[in-house]
């Protein structure tokens, strides 16, 4: 089977989607995401990563708050799968091995 | 609903979201954009709340089609996507049926493209002018000739006459043009090929926007001039010449009162230098109130909204009055009318214009011609892909099998032909730019395609949908009416009125592009008739030189002197008027001839050498000696003018001549054309006279060398104005570069719609075999050689080409004897050309027939049968 990948925007989506618990849907992601990035995220791009990460199985979607007011309009949560934690995770264990692996005399120079 | 009372999001938003998205994502995507709408609303205002909703909506449509998948999408619009990716794959798999598809239609495409640019460009004319519907030149007819003439040529009297009483006049202006004069300003000495002394109130008339100056305040005064900017950068150096002093012919010195932006190139008239037309008439001498002498131009501005033709028709009764010239049965001596200025460009009938006329006929066959190819071309697109349907058949079936509509099939034939067509646009698009400035160059006009112009694109756009349409229509429905289950059989045979239609339409390219041909090929041989006639003069090593220095006209004998002394120069002379084009005229006169027995002739000044320049020879008595001084009083006829006077014995014969001058006929000489070969041969006298001279050289030795040695002789008298020399060869071309123009271009014309009707044929042929395969190995099974079938195919586009010869001939006749009459002197079309198109098209249909017709002829029929 091929091995799923994390792209770098996924990952930040998948991320505000934990975070925000029972809470996530299309306009608080959106609103996360730009609170942390300080730039505006395109709903657009934001629906499209989140349909590639439910094909991954990394999130889980459900239907709620529609009202009769709301005619045709609903909100559609979503909740992040372990499968989704354990990607994230994965990623970051990565990263992390390779950042202890770059030499601390180069980053004392860099910083300096 | 108010727009401010509103409070939930745009409704064009959501109806496009409702339009592009599945029910799944509509619903997800409408509560987001809703509850960051409502949120805006508070924050940013309504106004920049509906902007970002816009924005956010067509972000998750463009999501969804191109980065997205396209499951979140409706059924139509993934259907699109799916033709257009479907018809992308058809058309690069079949390479050659797309690539002779798309030269086609190209091909067509360019020309059309071109000329459209090119006749657009001619109708611009005068167009940018702000009262341009007001503005009117006035011309006349003259009364009592047999043929009909007008000519612009009016008055001086009448433009006040008319602003005194007709209200409906605004505005009037007087012009004469005079050519060739020499400034100098500076130390800068320039010829200016044309001036226009004029009254001010053209530029109250004109739109002609100033540079430096008032513009109410141009040539107001007598000595004032009024300059165009790159005039005013010659000169000066500088578009601020206000001031500035500009002497003309050494003499009259002027002050510049204005400098205006150089006029548009779709002008009729381009002012460079304009002076003030009172004040220079009066120093020149010329009169004003003559109602009888008409070398002046007269332009009218009209109040808005008057009549032209009602304005006309008080004209007479203002002749009446002012010039004592009353209205009786024969009318006046002349009649004014109006033209629109727009019109002046395409008034060629009208005598003395200014500035080149073009026959607004002559457009319109371009455009004709250029329609005609761009239907070839699209005719072509529906043959090829009517042909094309059958080897899609199963394709087809089985889409139909499998649930697909009639329209969804259409759609997919349609952006199939969409796509086609929009690539032939590409190609031919890029071929127009760059070959547009050659094309330029050769009809002699600025074109241009304004790249930046919306208007432009859009008509490109609405064009390419029409061409789509027009293209495509027929070969979509076909194909997607077919009944399922015969195409999956394979048992398709296009029907019996399918095929006439497809005949019909090869036979109608073939109609044009033999008419085409026909046209071509006479134009050509009437070309060839115009080089090789014999017009009685020589043309060959004739040099035309300019006398309009004072200094040269006022030596004119010892200059033509100069000239002769040359070796190499084998004659010298001056004549009134170039043999090509005699103008004057006058009444045949000879004593004891009634008034009305007089009929008019043509009259020439020459000086002795004239008949030996232009190798014209005599027929009877003698030409001019200079050693005979009663020669001053002879005169010399042509052959016409013998003719037509019913003389026996014309030598010795006395006649009255310019002015009442007696003299007597010495010599009768051989008919040469006057005029161009469009006019007949009219009786013409020739007498001894070096007045108003044209001065012609004919050179026998080495022409560069003779030009340099001629040069001299010029500077040793004319130090000032610059050294000026024609060929008359080009004078002579030029009454005929119109015609070498169309030459041309039905050339272009032709080879490309025989180009076209090749790729029809070709198309056809495709068909017909692909048709008639079992049939024809059925046959060869039968015995049939394989010579036997190929002329059982051919006969066919013979067949058809017969037909196509029957309706062109007659057609072709018809236009072509037309533009023959023209001529006075032309040639015969004969069966030749019609015999010989034929043969051509015979050879053309077969070559384009031949591929596929020899391929199925020589064909293994095992291969076409073994699947019964």
């Amino acid at each position: 089977m091929k091995k799923l990948t994390l792209g770098a925007f996924e990952e930040l989506v998948l991320l505000s989607v934990g975070v925000l618990q029972d809470n996530a849907y299309g306009v608080t992601i959106k609103i996360e995401l730009e609170e942390q990035l300080k730039k505006n995220i395109s709903l657009g791009a934001l629906y499209a990563a989140l349909q590639r990460l439910e094909e991954k199985g990394w999130v889980d979607s459900r239907v709620g708050g529609i009202t009769e007011k709301q005619g045709g309009r609903r909100k559609q949560y979503f909740d992040i799968t372990r499968a989704g934690v354990l990607a994230l995770e994965e990623v970051r264990s990565m990263r992390n091995g390779l950042f202890d692996r770059l030499p601390a005399a180069k980053i004392k120079w860099l910083d300096s | 609903m108010n727009r401010s009372l509103r409070q939930g999001p745009p409704r064009f938003g959501v109806w496009l979201l409702k339009q592009l998205c599945s029910y799944d994502f509509l619903s997800t995507a409408l509560w987001d954009l809703e509850e960051l709408h409502e949120h805006n609303r508070h924050t940013k205002g309504q106004f920049r709340a509906d902007l970002i909703y816009f924005k956010d909506a067509l972000g998750v449509i463009r999501h969804l089609y191109f980065e997205g998948k396209s499951q979140y999408s409706t059924n139509t619009t993934a259907m699109l996507k799916n033709n257009l990716v479907l018809s992308l794959r058809n058309l690069k798999r079949n390479k050659s049926y797309s690539s002779i598809n798309l030269a086609g239609l190209a091909s067509g495409l360019l020309i059309f493209l071109m000329i459209i640019t090119y006749v657009r460009y001619e109708l611009s004319f005068d167009n940018y002018h702000q009262r341009g519907s007001d503005i009117y030149q006035i011309y006349k007819s003259v009364n009592g000739l047999d043929v009909e003439y007008w000519d612009n040529g009016t008055p001086g009297p009448l433009a006040n006459a008319m602003e005194q009483e007709l209200p409906e006049v605004e505005a009037t202006a007087r012009m004469i043009h005079w050519r060739n004069l020499l400034f100098t300003a500076n130390g800068n000495t320039f010829i200016e090929p044309d001036f226009y002394p004029v009254d001010p109130s053209i530029f109250q008339i004109f739109s002609i926007q100033p540079v430096d100056g008032e513009i109410s305040q141009f040539i107001k005064e007598p000595n004032a001039l009024a300059i165009s900017e790159s005039v005013a950068q010659k000169y000066f150096g500088r578009s601020n010449a206000v001031g500035e002093l500009l002497t003309m012919s050494d003499e009259y010195t002027f002050k510049v009162s204005g400098v205006f932006k150089d006029m548009p190139q779709n002008s009729q008239i381009r002012f460079d230098v304009v002076g003030n037309f009172e004040g220079l008439i009066k120093e020149f001498g010329q009169g004003l109130t003559n109602w009888n002498n008409n070398p002046y131009f007269t332009y009218v501005l009209t109040r808005p909204g008057v009549d032209p033709l009602a304005l006309e028709a008080k004209l007479p009764a203002l002749r009446e009055k002012f010039a004592n010239d009353p209205i009786d049965e024969d009318g006046q001596l002349y009649t004014y009318y109006l033209q629109t200025l727009q019109d002046t460009h395409f008034s060629s009938k009208i005598q003395g214009a200014l500035g080149e006329t073009v026959n607004r006929s002559r457009l319109y066959i371009f455009m004709a011609i250029a329609l005609a190819v761009l239907l070839m071309s699209c005719i072509n697109y529906v043959n090829l892909a009517t042909a094309r349907s059958i080897s899609k058949l199963k394709e087809v079936g089985t889409r139909k099998i499998v649930g697909a509509q009639k329209r969804h099939l259409f759609l997919q034939f349609l952006v199939e032909a969409g796509m086609l067509v929009g690539l032939a646009f590409i190609v031919a698009f890029v071929l127009f730019n760059l070959l547009l400035p050659a094309f330029a160059n050769f009809v002699d006009r600025p074109l241009t395609f304004e790249l930046t112009s919306v208007q432009n694109w859009l008509y490109l756009a609405a064009f390419w949908l029409v061409l789509t349409l027009a293209a495509g229509s027929y070969p979509a429905v076909m194909a997607s009416s077919y009944n399922p289950l015969s195409m999956l059989n394979g048992r398709i045979t296009g029907g019996r009125s399918g095929a006439w239609l497809r005949n019909g339409l090869v036979v109608f390219q073939l109609v044009l592009s033999a008419g085409l041909a026909i046209g071509a090929m006479t134009v050509g041989q009437q070309l060839k008739f115009i080089d090789e006639i014999d017009t009685g003069y020589t043309r060959e090593k004739v040099l035309l030189l300019s006398t309009r220095d004072n200094n040269i006209d006022d030596n004119l004998s010892s200059y033509m002197e100069g000239l002769s002394n040359i070796s190499g120069v084998a004659a010298v002379a001056s004549s009134w008027s170039l043999p090509t084009n005699v103008t004057s005229n006058i009444e045949a006169n000879w004593p004891g001839i009634e008034e009305n027995e007089r009929i008019p002739m043509y009259m020439m000044g020459v000086t002795h050498d004239f008949f030996n320049l232009y190798k014209i020879s005599m027929k009877e008595g003698r030409a001019f000696d200079p050693e005979i001084r009663s020669d001053r009083r002879g005169i010399i006829l042509n052959e016409t003018a013998v003719k037509a006077f019913g003389w026996e014995q014309p030598i010795g014969r006395e006649m009255i001549t310019d002015r009442g001058r007696k003299g007597r006929v010495i010599g009768v000489v051989k008919d040469f054309h006057i005029k161009s070969l469009r006019e007949e041969i009219q009786p013409l006298q020739i007498i001894l006279n070096s007045n108003y001279a044209r001065l012609a050289v004919r050179v026998s030795g080495d022409l560069d060398q003779v030009i340099g040695e001629i040069e001299k002789v010029y500077e040793s008298f004319s130090p000032q104005y610059p050294f000026d020399l024609r060929f008359f060869e080009d004078e002579f071309e030029k009454a005929y570069a119109s015609d070498r123009n169309m030459a041309s271009l039905t050339g272009i014309f032709t080879i490309l719609a025989v180009i076209i009707a090749c790729l029809g044929i070709y198309g056809l042929a495709s068909y017909q075999v692909h048709n008639q395969i079992k049939a024809l190995g059925i046959r060869k099974v039968l015995g049939a050689s394989s010579w036997r079938i190929a002329r059982m195919l051919f006969s066919k586009f013979t067949l058809l080409l017969l037909l196509a010869m029957f309706v062109a001939t007659p057609l072709a006749l018809l236009v072509m004897q037309g533009w023959l009459d023209g001529f006075a002197y032309h040639v015969n079309i004969g069966a030749g050309v019609f015999i010989l198109t034929f043969l051509l098209f015979l050879a053309i249909v077969f070559a384009s027939a031949g591929y596929h017709t020899f391929r199925a002829a020589v064909a293994n029929p095992v291969d076409s049968l073994n699947y019964e």
